[in-house]
């Protein structure tokens, strides 16, 4: 079975650019456009992993990792942050909260499958 | 030359070469009050920000440039640069300018928030702050795509 990834950002060219980099790996991508969204989705199709935009509308990305990371039905999944808005504070915040990584844009599709990869065990 | 107006530089660049595979000289700075900002056409995107530097960034790309960029990002090309698919790259490359900007203002202690991206698009266009210390506008060339880009930055710094 592929794995699923879930795309959470505000700008669906994100979306578009993080699926062509991941489905010609075979990486199924389902996606959502705020962190409310995402919490959701992640409740109801079980993603192996999430990328996360910080700055959205509804709810954050911090504040959706705080959710994700509360709730025993989506707390052992990983989550990496991916996000232009890449101060300090917002790094300490998502590692603090469990996030497992911060990756600012922009970003190159490999660098995107090499970080990804690691975590979902896709061949190298 | 101010800070922000090298950093704009730095981000244009970073951004373009990253994102799009596209090198991109820079043309000029101006950092006079009201340096060419009216009679701007097109589509401007904004990312303002906040904190010890509280502001907006704004980019200027013409309606063609828009949707080459744009075909060049999701692979399919906007019918007219009125479309939804175009806002969302440009405010998302604003937003990408405006972060990267950010991480070198950082180190230099001037963290903050961003904004989310607001795009226009009009005619004769006039950005005229009332209350900023700084100005810097920097202008880009692209040559693979025979355009340029406007980038504006106000700012009060704290």
């Amino acid at each position: 079975m592929p794995k699923k990834v879930l795309s959470i950002d505000d700008s669906r060219m994100v979306h578009m650019v993080v699926s062509r980099a991941l489905k010609p790996v075979g990486i199924d991508v389902i996606t959502a456009v705020n962190g409310q969204e995402g919490y959701e989705k992640a409740l109801s199709e079980k993603p192996d992993f999430i990328l996360m935009d910080a700055t959205m509308p509804v709810l954050s990305g911090i504040e959706a990792l705080e959710k994700l990371k509360g709730d025993p039905a989506t707390k052992d999944i990983p989550v990496m942050m991916l996000s232009a808005d890449a101060g300090k504070d917002n790094i300490d915040k998502a590692i603090q909260l469990g996030a497992i990584k911060f990756i600012t844009k922009p970003f190159t599709a490999e660098s995107l499958i090499g970080e990804i990869g690691s975590y979902i065990g896709l061949a190298a | 030359m101010h800070f922000l107006s090298e950093f704009t530089q730095k981000a244009v660049a970073e951004v373009y070469g990253t994102m799009l595979g596209l090198s991109v000289e820079h043309v000029r700075t101006d950092e006079s009050h009201g340096a060419s900002s009216t009679g701007i056409n097109g589509l401007v995107s904004n990312v303002g920000f906040a904190g010890r530097i509280s502001g907006g960034l704004y980019m200027n790309h013409g309606d063609k440039l828009a949707c080459d960029i744009t075909e060049r990002l999701i692979g399919m090309r906007p019918a007219s640069a009125d479309d939804a698919e175009v806002a969302d790259v440009l405010g998302e490359i604003a937003n990408m300018v405006t972060g990267t900007m950010k991480k070198h203002t950082s180190a230099l202690g001037y963290n903050g928030w961003l904004s989310t991206p607001l795009i226009m698009r009009g005619e004769q266009i006039s950005l005229e702050p009332k209350d900023a210390t700084v100005h810097s506008y920097n202008v880009f060339r692209i040559p693979d795509l025979d355009a340029e880009i406007g980038v504006w930055v106000f700012a009060k710094l704290q």
